[in-house]
Parts: structure tokens; sequence; C-alpha cells
């Protein structure tokens, strides 16, 4: 894969994105800021409340 | 569905989509094997199961939401036992989701939640958030909250949602790019299915997925680059969101000094907020292009700002803007085909809402035509046969809902095709082939069958289809080869959708375009 080249920014940028970057979901998202040499930490999700939407949302009202 | 039927439940295990998506087809090439699936046991899903007749009659256990489901349905049993053993393989040689990318650490350790994620990697600044909708708003805020910016690729979150999310970042000064935002590119990194785009100084604010991918491309591939790349999710430039993301993605790339033209492009908008938007990206000094397709009606002089008429025009005036004029691409010819007398009808099957957006604008001369996108004046219909010039977007959220996107899994837009294939009133179909750094590799082989049995049908009915494509990326995305892969099936690429709309338009038989 490509790299890009190097810019004369600084090491935040503008967005901030290549300090780091959190990945929820599909892990396939990871790919590409990892091919730019972004650190990335991939959560393994999973569904709150073992995926009954009224519970975890009765759950959030708690926490 | 005649067959053997087997069924298994793996409790309380949670896998993406994407590793769904690879089980299924894993499953499916087992000898015998005429239908596999495999899902979580959301009730959506279940209801979707029964829908497709494959619900078994009893289940082993009742599912839960939390559970993931294998079926298969096989020649017989003994095809049926050995594709469960397969499955069962399958998942138990790949750990579940995290575990694969936490390098370094052992399995148990992945990190959970955010916040542990956060603990990990502290200095992170933005979050890509793709779960399943009903969850997707809720861990957007809490990435908020801990002062991360978020890519919402997620479709499912309500506008209600959207607004309060967008409200919180604004008062933090963070972003929130979507819901359903697809793609961005920040600071040279490529996020959710975004394409392989030269830096340059072109900064990008796009309110559409598909549209911000045929931009960057194309400015890419007539030799201009892109700064910056946002996504803002299809209904910023709504009334009712009033442009949040919009306005604070210009506020930021007003101080970036990479960035000296700006591009703004809408799926569709409120003129008011439009305009607004539109005004705040002349008001930072630079050379700005706009077009907004979903706006109607003559949009008003604005100095510093350039109204374009497509994404393709778009392309060409930033480039220009930022001094790049040398390149040009050869014209693609199309050659009409011998029709039968029974083919009158433009077919689109589209992946990109924003291409298909396109695509219906140019189109609304075209009677009888309807779309599943909403657009006063075109009649709204979703199924996939019709009589009358017809306009799918298969990416909308009718179609992914407790499945994944069809840019991952073909087989929804193959169905599209086969339907397309027994149509004896179609003469032109349309379609994108949207690529990207984290697409598949090769989708125009998972075409190959269906765009086969559409040319080989139609000729069997004395006839002979149109077919006309774009494909969205650049050679680093592997386009030169899926152009090639699909002109040998006979396909017309154009080398950008704008084209591809009017060669359709073209190709129509002459009484058909009323």
């Amino acid at each position: 894969m490509r790299r890009y080249e190097d810019h004369d920014v600084d090491v935040y940028g503008t967005f901030g994105v290549r300090v780091g970057v959190l990945v929820l979901g599909l892990e396939h998202f990871a790919d590409g800021p990892r091919a730019e040499g972004v650190p990335v930490a991939v959560v393994a999700w999973e569904p709150p409340a073992g995926g009954d939407e009224r519970l975890a949302r009765i759950l959030d009202e708690l926490l | 569905m005649s067959g053997t039927m087997r069924a298994m439940i793996r409790a309380d295990e949670y896998r993406d989509a994407g590793v769904l998506l690879a089980l299924t087809r894993a499953v499916e090439a087992f000898p015998g094997v005429r239908r596999a699936v495999a899902m979580m046991a959301t009730p959506r899903n279940l209801d979707a199961l029964r829908k497709m007749g494959m619900a078994p009659p009893h289940w082993p256990l009742p599912p839960k939401p939390g559970d993931l489901l294998v079926l298969v349905i096989a020649d017989d049993e003994s095809g049926a036992v050995e594709a469960m053993r397969g499955a069962d393989a399958w998942l138990s040689a790949r750990p579940p989701a995290g575990a694969l990318v936490a390098q370094g650490t052992p399995m148990d350790d992945a990190p959970r939640t955010l916040e542990q994620a956060l603990v990990r990697q502290p200095e992170s600044r933005l979050a890509v958030v793709s779960v399943p909708g009903l969850f997707a708003a809720r861990e957007a805020r809490r990435a908020l909250e801990q002062g991360l910016s978020v890519l919402l690729f997620s479709d499912g979150v309500t506008v209600e949602q959207e607004v309060s999310l967008k409200t919180l970042a604004d008062a933090r000064g963070l972003l929130v790019m979507g819901p359903d935002c697809g793609a961005a590119l920040l600071d040279g990194v490529p996020l959710g299915f975004a394409g392989a785009v030269r830096r340059g100084d072109i900064g990008v604010v796009a309110a559409s997925g598909s549209g911000l991918q045929e931009l960057t491309t194309l400015i890419h591939r007539i030799g201009g680059g892109v700064s910056h790349a946002v996504g803002t999710g299809d209904r910023d430039l709504s009334e009712v969101v009033g442009g949040r993301t919009t306005l604070a993605a210009l506020d930021r790339l007003a101080g970036d000094g990479a960035t000296k033209t700006l591009v703004l492009l809408a799926k569709s908008c409120a003129r008011a907020v439009a305009l607004r938007a539109a005004e705040r990206a002349a008001a930072t000094g630079r050379p700005v292009i706009a077009h907004f397709i979903g706006c109607t009606g003559d949009l008003p002089a604005l100095s510093g700002v350039t109204w374009a008429t497509s994404i393709t025009d778009a392309a060409w005036r930033a480039c220009a803007a930022s001094g790049v004029t040398s390149a040009a691409w050869a014209t693609v010819p199309w050659v009409r085909s011998d029709y039968a007398p029974a083919q009158r009808w433009l077919r689109g099957l589209y992946l990109g809402g924003t291409l298909c957006a396109e695509a219906l604008a140019r189109c609304r001369h075209l009677s009888p035509l309807s779309s599943n996108l909403a657009v006063d004046g075109v009649t709204s219909s979703a199924r996939f046969r019709v009589a009358g010039h017809h306009l799918l977007d298969l990416g909308d959220e009718e179609y992914t809902r407790g499945r994944t996107h069809p840019i991952f899994d073909p087989s929804l837009r193959i169905e599209a095709l086969y339907n397309v294939a027994n149509d004896p009133a179609v003469a032109v179909l349309l379609f994108d082939v949207v690529l990207g750094i984290v697409g598949p590799m090769d989708p125009a082989a998972g075409l190959r069958d269906a765009l086969t049995a559409v040319r080989e049908r139609s000729r069997a009915r004395g006839g002979e289809i149109a077919m006309v494509a774009a494909v969205v990326g650049t050679d680093d995305d592997r386009r030169g080869a899926q152009v090639a892969a699909l002109q040998a099936l006979g396909v017309m690429v154009m080398p950008d959708h704008a084209t591809a709309v009017e060669a359709a338009l073209e190709l129509l038989p002459e009484e058909a375009e009323q």
C-alpha cells in the first residue's frame, strides 16, 4: 500500500489524527490509519447488556 | 427452499459484520451447501431470517440478541453437518474482535471499552465508530465526553441524536463526522472507505460519502491533491442540523496553512443552510468551489464562490484554482446497442448514494422515473423490478439494516442484477464500482457471473443491453485492473460518473427519452 509523502505539518496535524485513532466496530477500519503509521487501538466491542437495547438504555441511565 | 437445514447458536459471542460476511462465504464454499447465513440474533435479524424463509421451525435454544447464529441449507444431512463443523472450526481459529489487532498483548487483555482503549492509547484524538446503529449514538457520546472527535460510519442514528451529538461536539471544540459518514481524509490519513489520494492543497467538506470519494479521486487523477477531506454525514446541511459539522470543519480549515482552495459538496441540503456554509467558506479568503446536488433552483452569485455543475466539474475547477491544468484523459467511445423492440428503460444500481442522487438530478426529464431516494416529483420505489426508468441506491438504510454495506457484500446488487437479466424492458444498465483502501480487492470478479447473465439473456431475447459504469478510485486503489476486468465483460467504463450518466442518457432508445 502506498504511503503518503511527508509534509511540513506539525506532528499533531490540523485534526490530530496522526497521534492515535480508536476503532469501534468493523476491524477493517484500522487498516487505513495503520498503513499510515498511525497508532490504532481496536476495541473488542460487544453490544451492551447482551444486545438488549432496552436494558442497555436503563443501564446508561443508571451509570 | 428444500434440502436439509441445520442451525448453530454460539451464546454471547459477538462478531462484527465483516467477520460474519467472511464466515458466510467460508460456509457457502462447502460442497453441497445451497445457502448459508451467519448473523447476530437481534430481533431485526431474526425477522429478516423469517422473511428469507431461513428460520428453522425449532431453535435448539431461544436465541438472545448477543448470540451468534449460523444457518445452513445443504443438499443432504452429511453436507449440512460438515458445513457446521467447518463453521465451528473457522470461528474457533479466529479470536474475537480486538484480539487480532491488539498486537503484543494477550487476547484477554484487549480493551473492551473505549475508556480502556484510551488508557492504553491516551493521546488518541479520534474514534471511528461503526457499531450497529442502535448503539452507535451511545458510543459516539462516550467518545465526545472523553475529548475525542468522532467519525460515525454507522447509520440508524436519529436526527435528534445527531443534533445532540453535534451540539456536544461544538461545545467541546470537537467534530462529529456523520452519521453514515463513509469516508474522510484527515492529516493525510484515509478513514472509512477513503481512497489512496495524493496530498495537496485542496480542502474538501462533503455532506456525502461516495461524493467525497468521487471528488477526491478525480482530483488525484487530474493531478491535484487533497489537504483534508471532511465527511459530515448527508443530513448536516438540513435545516434541523444546521450545518454544524460543515461550519466547524470550515473553521478548522481556515486555520490550516496547507489548504489553499476549498470545495463544498452535498447530496442534499436546505438552501439557506447551504448558502450560509458557502459564505463561511468564502470568508476564509480562499477560492471556493461548491456543488449542492439537492438544492433546486438557481443559487445566487456569491463573491469568491463558483457553483459547479457536477462532481467532475467541481474536481476540474478545484484543480484549476490550485494551479493544476495539465492533465487530460482519453474519452471513451460509447456504442448504441441493437435493442429489441421491448427494450426501453434505464436501470441504475448504485452503491454510492451521492452518485445515485447525481444521476437522479440529471435524469429528471425522463418519464416515468422512480427511485428509492426521496426527491420531489420522483415516484418512490425500492423494488428491484418496476416499469419505467429506475435508479436505486442500494446503500440506503432500508437495505443496510441488519446487514453488511453492499460495498463489502455484493449479494444484494447481484440479486438486483439478476432481476435486470430477467427483465426484457431494460435497455441501459448504469452502475458504480466504489474502490478504496479498505474495500474489496476485486469487486468486478464478484459481479462477473451476474453481468454475464445480464448480457447473455438480453442477447437470447434478440436484443443487446448497454452496460455503463463509473469506477471510483485511483490506480493505487486498483482502478486500472477493475476497469479492464469490466471492459472484458462488455461494460463501457466512463472516466467519471457524470460522463457515465451522459453516456447512459445518450444510449437510451429515442422513444424512451420522453
